[in-house]
């Protein structure tokens, strides 16, 4: 039980750094953690690497120059 | 006198109109139209479907076009466009589908609790399933995810939206997205952990903690 919350909470820090929304104190503080603690650092990279795969893995849409043409005449027509 | 008057004031007029029907066409297309791929990404997303894809981002730049003197130039106008499209959604949907846009986070956070020593197998899991999973899978399993779960990953790990655009885009606080966000990944992990499974990924976990334990015996 004490592993799981200390895992859930290694875990919502390292989401918080990725995420660009920890302050600097604490960015510091995990950072420091994660060159000490191999598990930490195993979380981080994890993490990491779980973003990376979303972002390269998600489907994308790009629209065709028809389309964008068939936006503007809409707007034209009000 | 009066005529020519009127004449040259309605000729003003209309120099003015088109002066300011030329600056919003301009912004329009240097601040909105940049954003459409990723709208109709999102759109997509959401809707499941190419055309109300593509029917919700036209309702969205018509909506844009239609407020735009409301819009500040230079300000966010991607979030600004999110917004819209988010609202769409919801209308379009609460109208004429079944599909749940909402939903029962109790329901939703003990699904997770149960699932946390999963997740956290995860991380041991992390390299082979990576490699294993194919876009079609990784698409698939994000849009499986119940709607405000899946509306999350798309906006900050998909488009990079942070927590406060986020929460500006949905009209939720902060602290919800924060949550939000650590569940909707975690119940994503799950569930491309389901198809790693299933695509014949093997643990093989278990034969290296017997094999160090071996050796440590040794």
């Amino acid at each position: 039980m004490e592993n799981r919350q200390n895992f859930n909470n290694i875990q919502q820090r390292v989401n918080l750094y990725l995420d660009q929304e920890l302050s600097s104190d604490a960015e510091k503080e995990l950072l420091h953690e994660a060159e000490s603690d191999k598990k930490v650092k195993e979380i981080l990279e994890a993490e990491r690497g779980f973003r990376e795969m979303l972002r390269i893995k998600v489907q994308r849409s790009h629209v065709s120059p028809d389309f964008i043409k068939s936006i503007k005449k809409s707007i034209r027509k009000g | 006198m009066a005529i020519i008057q009127k004449v040259v004031h309605l000729g003003a007029e209309n120099h003015r109109t088109l002066g300011k029907k030329k600056k919003l066409d301009k912004i329009f297309k240097k601040e909105l139209l940049p954003h459409i791929d990723a709208l109709k990404t999102f759109a997509y997303h959401l809707s499941y479907n190419e055309q109300d894809a593509n029917d919700l981002v036209q309702e969205t730049y018509m909506k844009a076009y239609r407020f735009i003197d409301k819009y500040q130039p230079g300000t966010n106008s991607k979030a600004w466009l999110f917004k819209i499209l988010k609202n769409a959604f919801i209308n379009a949907y609460r109208r004429k589908s079944t599909r749940p846009t909402q939903v029962d986070f109790e329901e939703a956070i003990s699904y997770q609790e149960s699932k946390n020593v999963a997740v956290g197998e995860f991380f041991d899991l992390r390299k082979e399933l990576f490699d294993k999973m194919m876009g079609d899978e990784v698409t698939m399993a994000l849009d499986n995810l119940p709607m405000d779960f899946k509306t999350v990953i798309l906006l900050c790990d998909i488009e990079q939206f942070s927590y406060e655009e986020i929460a500006e885009i949905l009209e939720i606080p902060i602290g919800t997205v924060r949550s939000r966000l650590f569940r909707a990944r975690n119940m994503l992990k799950e569930k491309l952990k389901s198809y790693a499974l299933s695509l014949g990924y093997e643990d093989k976990r278990e034969a290296r903690r017997q094999k160090n334990k071996s050796k440590e015996e040794e």
